[in-house]
């Protein structure tokens, strides 16, 4: 789910670099007010490499012969807090530097992309956080996690490419197309959706400090 | 990520030639070429693609890498971009062309068409020659030295040295639990259950292992502000060459706006 370059027209691409500054900025000031943030800094960039391998799988989906890869954007918001969206800013620096992938123009629209959903995530998990007592609610939250990433990431995207592209275009027309794009997720949502429970869990049962929660007793 | 080496290699392949490209000070290669980049992002008007692409194959035949390589670099964003560009003639426009059936081409829709694709082709071209004249580690250096706070210096500059380590080892996990009768490729819940448990084990040794490098790199002064090598030089070859990729992007720039 990356922007090429070419594609976004100058106010909407110099736009998106403006706001991913601000909330870089914002990111960084957060980062910096911990004792010693550079201390932080080799655990964020493993789970950044962490991340950036695990988004590269490619999972079946329903219809036969169809697959599609995790996006993320709610685990990383999850596990990575206020780091996520550096985080994710650097994923897109390689993918754009060293594979290609994305673009150099539309960085910043596709760091709000995957972003701004993680950071959203990162909020609502964080007010849930001290209810997440028993599995189910850990279950429902990690799925919704999951899930509000996906819809979200797909729903900036395509505002940005369609929202963005033609002006002789019908904008009901516009809408209703970014509407079943974003519908046309769902599937993919839901898979990302069991996929984030499923993690959240495992590392609940694991590495419960990893997802900011205390260890449970043993009985 | 199974050919991640490759990717780490495709990158610094050309690092160490010899061009007058190479040889601009990094530093200003970046604001010379950012400038060109942001340039071309802005021209709205066609009539200027055969001049964008004409300066964007001299900057490149100067850098002298292989034209195959800048193919390679071309396929997974041209695929991306054709899937767009090939429903605007049908889409996007007032002006009439041509008519077959219920079909309609609009001349707008194919001169934005045609923007999109040079767009794309100048700005893929210019970012690989930014990039790939300099080794990756060199560029990140650089980007810190024009101002890329510390803290996403040393993020870039650490996950690029651990993502093939990472990925090798999450491939070689995958292939265990294949051994083991792990089908991948077949939906079910207890496969997506088997997948979040392998990923929840990569992340739970990435992390592990970012706590022994972190002891490793405070042992060996990390933080501790100790004096930074000066690695960059500039001399009036780079301002010159800096200076020209400017002026050209302020000149189309302004050309679009007033022409």
């Amino acid at each position: 789910m990356h922007i090429p370059d070419g594609i976004l027209p100058p106010l909407a691409w110099a736009g998106a670099y403006a706001v991913t500054g601000v909330i870089t900025a914002v990111s960084l000031r957060k980062i910096n007010q911990v004792d010693d943030p550079r201390a932080a800094v080799p655990k964020a960039a493993m789970m950044t490499a962490a991340f950036f391998v695990a988004s590269s799988i490619f999972f079946p989906m329903p219809p036969p012969m169809t697959s599609a890869h995790f996006i993320l954007s709610g685990t990383m918001g999850v596990m990575l807090g206020w780091y996520a969206f550096p985080a994710i800013l650097i994923g897109l620096i390689l993918q754009a530097i060293v594979f290609g992938h994305g673009g150099i123009t539309t960085l910043g629209a596709n760091a709000l992309v995957m972003g701004v959903p993680a950071l959203m995530v990162y909020g609502l998990f964080n007010r849930l956080r001290p209810r997440l007592t028993s599995d189910r609610s850990l279950w429902i939250s990690g799925f919704l996690a999951g899930f509000c990433g996906v819809l979200i990431a797909a729903g900036i995207f395509y505002a940005f490419v369609i929202g963005t592209l033609p002006a002789e275009i019908n904008q009901q027309a516009e809408i209703n197309a970014t509407l079943i794009l974003i519908l046309s997720h769902l599937p993919v949502g839901v898979v990302e959706g069991l996929f984030t429970a499923f993690l959240l869990n495992y590392l609940r049962r694991t590495r419960p400090d990893l997802i900011g929660m205390q260890q449970q007793p043993v009985t | 990520m199974a050919d991640g080496h490759n990717h780490q290699a495709d990158i610094d392949a050309y690092a160490q030639m010899q061009s007058p490209i190479h040889q601009w000070d990094t530093r200003w290669k970046i604001v010379g070429l950012l400038g060109l980049i942001a340039a071309f992002a802005m021209v709205q008007d066609w009539r200027f693609m055969p001049l964008l692409i004409l300066i964007t194959c001299l900057i490149y035949a100067a850098s002298g890498m292989p034209w195959h390589a800048l193919r390679h670099r071309l396929i997974i964003p041209g695929y991306v971009v054709a899937a767009i560009v090939i429903f605007l003639p049908f889409i996007s426009g007032q002006t009439v062309l041509a008519t077959l059936g219920p079909i309609i081409i609009f001349q707008e829709g194919i001169a934005l068409s045609l923007l999109i694709a040079v767009r794309l082709f100048c700005i893929v071209t210019l970012a690989f020659v930014m990039f790939g004249t300099d080794t990756f580690v060199r560029t990140i250096l650089a980007l810190r030295a024009l101002r890329l706070p510390d803290i996403m210096a040393d993020m870039v500059l650490l996950t690029y040295r651990y993502l093939y380590e990472i990925g090798a080892f999450f491939a070689q996990m995958r292939l265990a639990a294949r051994l083991r009768g792990f089908q991948g490729s077949v939906f079910s819940r207890q496969n997506i259950n088997i997948l979040a448990s392998l990923v929840g084990h990569l992340f739970i040794r990435s992390y592990e292992k970012s706590e022994r490098v972190y002891k490793a790199m405070v042992l060996r002064g990390y933080g501790s502000g100790g004096v930074r090598r000066e690695i960059f030089h500039s001399g009036a070859a780079d301002y010159v060459k800096t200076a020209v990729a400017l002026l050209l992007a302020i000149s189309l720039i302004l050309m679009d706006q007033l022409l």
